[in-house]
């Protein structure tokens, strides 16, 4: 590692799957992938990976020259999911409009308080917010993830604590528990604690898929109208913390919350996750989507999730969450 | 409509009558030069002149000079940016321009979208290179093109010899209009009637060029002539290729599988010439000029082919550019080849 040091696991896998993303490449791309001794990351073998440390270099320089501090510039602002970018306008070109039209205003857009109490009130209102605050929650239906098709998946929920019990594709049965302090997974080829990448792994996509409470972020504001699948929304974005955006799409005539994109800052860009929303129905009370899409730049770890059933407040076992002996 | 009209007549306009004040970041130009940069520019992002120069609405014109817009202070900024990514990356070579980013919008996009198409197992150099041997030689590209036109006689016909031809011109905005094109001896001259208003003739060559419309007779000069000249040349077919050219891909191009041939022209000027695999014969051609914010397109496309007593010709040639006033598709209904052509037509009439 020479330049992008200080991140962890996680970040870095994100990284690289950013710029993966940005090319439209698989891994092999700048890595070598040796059919014997498998991925070799720390090869400097291949001239992409040398002409991809210039870019990156190129990149930091860029934005700190040009936009103080903010990553404004990354991979995919030129590539766009090629190896080359384009740099030929397209021809032929139509005729742009003259006088250039002002930018729209956002005076008259919906308060995104106002936003946020329809979608409280499509989703049940104040007991529904009680019954959302319930600490247990049981979830079954299928998952499916990357090229696989849907598989069976269970998840438990108890505060903190979180099992997730599913099938993969051989028929093998895996079992992945996160707690407070770690976490453990037994699969087939057995029992063993979670490794820090794994626990950040695993906690990243449980929270992603955790349905929605419903809070503004810092700064809210109604963006712009936009369109996500064929819903009509309005777009509140805001920030989370210094290094970590959201930005929340809400049906506009339902109320109810279709898209969620939170982007982290990463030295080459702002890296997204989103999670697409869909098939609300009542879960003891409370309207919950029982189709959740994560969407992430590493492909092989998006899902959709698809359940049978949600259930909130029921009792769990929490000897469940213990590791086996 | 009318808007629109407007429009492409103000874009028209601006290449042809921009003067230099106040340019400050793209200096060493000439006006043809700083007029089709600007064009790229206003391409790239979509946008109309109005979106950085002031328009002044007593006088219906743009101040090109007037640095009163914060778009045009940015559009330096970005200029610089692209210059200094140019100078320390790619040793100076225009290869990030304006649109490698913008991509014909303000505002460019950063994060990628979802969902993404699976990324397919990249092909090895091995497998590229073997792609790349099969790949015919240039020279037997261009000898089939010759071939499909009728031949070396006929190809040198179509170089040398006089043109003479009707049909029509369409502009961006729709609007046909009767033309006659003369050309001989490196002189063209184009005269159109059009539905609407006075009869408009324009004569362009490689050292001199004259118009005459509305306003009488104009001679051109700079970046009016030098711009015409460009365009004039835009609509010649396919005649030769440099010597060293190369076949570096294989694209379809509204169907037609077509062999994309690469030359350089001049140290500042390249081509890219697409040939049809199956009839030899030429679909495209796009000419790039380097300029500081990038290489400027110039675009034409060949359809209906004809015979001409033994000649294969486009009868239907369409040049797009980044100057949308530039961009038209001309549909011949007639075309000769070696007819004399009367002098007098390249000489510019006096006034009376």
């Amino acid at each position: 590692m020479q330049l992008l040091t200080n991140m962890t696991d996680l970040q870095l896998q994100r990284t690289m799957n950013f710029m993966r993303a940005s090319l439209g490449v698989h891994c092999d791309f700048c890595h070598v992938n040796d059919d014997k001794t498998g991925w070799d990351f720390a090869s400097d073998a291949k001239p992409e990976k040398k002409t991809g440390r210039e870019m990156i270099r190129m990149v930091l320089d860029i934005n700190s020259k040009n936009f103080p501090g903010r990553p404004q510039v990354t991979c995919n602002t030129c590539h766009r999911g090629h190896i080359h970018p384009e740099g030929l306008p397209e021809l032929p070109q139509s005729a742009p409009p003259f006088p250039t039209p002002a930018e729209e205003s956002r005076k008259g857009y919906p308060d995104p308080k106002d936003l946020l109490a329809k979608y409280v009130a499509a989703i049940g209102g104040e007991p529904a917010l009680k019954k959302l605050a319930s600490t247990t929650r049981i979830e079954k239906g299928t998952s499916e993830r990357g090229t696989n098709p849907p598989l069976p998946i269970e998840i438990y929920t108890s505060g903190d604590h979180v099992l997730v019990a599913n099938v993969g594709p051989a028929g093998n049965k895996n079992v992945q528990v996160l707690t407070a302090g770690g976490g453990w997974m037994r699969n087939k080829d057995g029992l063993k604690p979670l490794r820090p990448s794994d626990i950040e792994n695993l906690s990243g996509t449980a929270s992603a898929f955790t349905p929605f409470v419903p809070k503004l972020p810092d700064k809210a504001l109604t963006f712009s109208k936009a369109k996500v699948g064929d819903h009509e929304t309005w777009e509140v974005a805001g920030q989370l913390d210094d290094k970590t955006r959201e930005r929340l799409y809400f049906d506009i005539n339902t109320g109810l919350l279709v898209r969620r994109v939170i982007t982290r800052v990463s030295p080459i860009g702002r890296i997204p996750e989103q999670t697409d929303y869909d098939d609300y129905r009542d879960a003891g009370g409370v309207k919950l989507p029982f189709s959740v899409r994560l969407s992430l730049v590493d492909p092989w770890s998006s899902s959709i999730r698809k359940y049978a059933s949600i259930e909130l407040g029921a009792p769990v076992d929490e000897t469940m969450f213990e590791m086996p002996k | 409509m009318r808007k629109l009209i407007l429009a492409v007549a103000i874009l028209a306009t601006v290449s042809v009558y921009a003067e230099q004040k106040n340019v400050q970041v793209l200096t060493n130009l000439s006006d043809s030069q700083l007029g089709l940069a600007m064009n790229n520019m206003s391409a790239s992002l979509g946008v109309h002149c109005d979106f950085c120069h002031v328009f002044n609405e007593q006088t219906k014109a743009l101040d090109f000079a007037s640095d009163a817009k914060q778009e045009k202070k940015t559009g330096r900024e970005m200029i610089k940016l692209v210059l200094d990514l140019n100078e320390k990356n790619f040793k100076g070579r225009p290869i990030v321009g304006c649109y490698t980013c913008h991509l014909g919008k303000e505002h460019p996009s950063t994060v990628v979208s979802f969902p993404m198409p699976p990324a397919a197992p990249t092909k090895s150099h091995e497998a590229e290179e073997a792609e790349h041997k099969a790949f015919p030689a240039a020279k037997d590209v261009v000898a089939k093109y010759i071939t499909a036109i009728g031949g070396e006689a006929a190809a040198k016909k179509l170089a040398t010899s006089t043109m003479t031809a009707t049909g029509t011109r369409t502009d961006l905005a729709g609007r046909s209009t009767p033309i006659e094109v003369f050309n001989a001896g490196g002189k063209t001259f184009v005269r159109s009637k059009p539905a609407e208003g006075p009869a408009m003739s324009q004569m362009v060559s490689a050292d001199s060029a004259w118009m005459q419309g509305r306003q009488g007779v104009r001679t051109m000069t700079g970046a009016d002539a030098a711009t015409s000249y460009l365009f004039a040349r835009a609509y010649e077919p396919v005649t030769s290729l440099p010597e060293k050219s190369g076949v570096f891909a294989k694209e379809t191009i509204d169907g037609h599988d077509t062999w994309v041939v690469g030359s350089q022209l001049d140290e500042h000027t390249r081509q890219r010439v697409w040939f049809d695999a199956n009839s030899g014969l030429a679909v495209r051609r796009l000419i790039t000029v380097d300029s500081p914010v990038g290489r400027i397109p110039t675009q034409t496309d060949f359809d209906d082919y004809r015979d001409v007593n033994g000649v294969k010709v486009p009868f239907t040639v369409k040049v797009s550019s980044v100057n949308g006033g530039q961009n038209a598709t001309r549909k011949y209904t007639s075309i000769e080849l070696g007819k004399p052509v009367d002098e007098k037509l390249f000489e510019a009439p006096k006034a009376p």
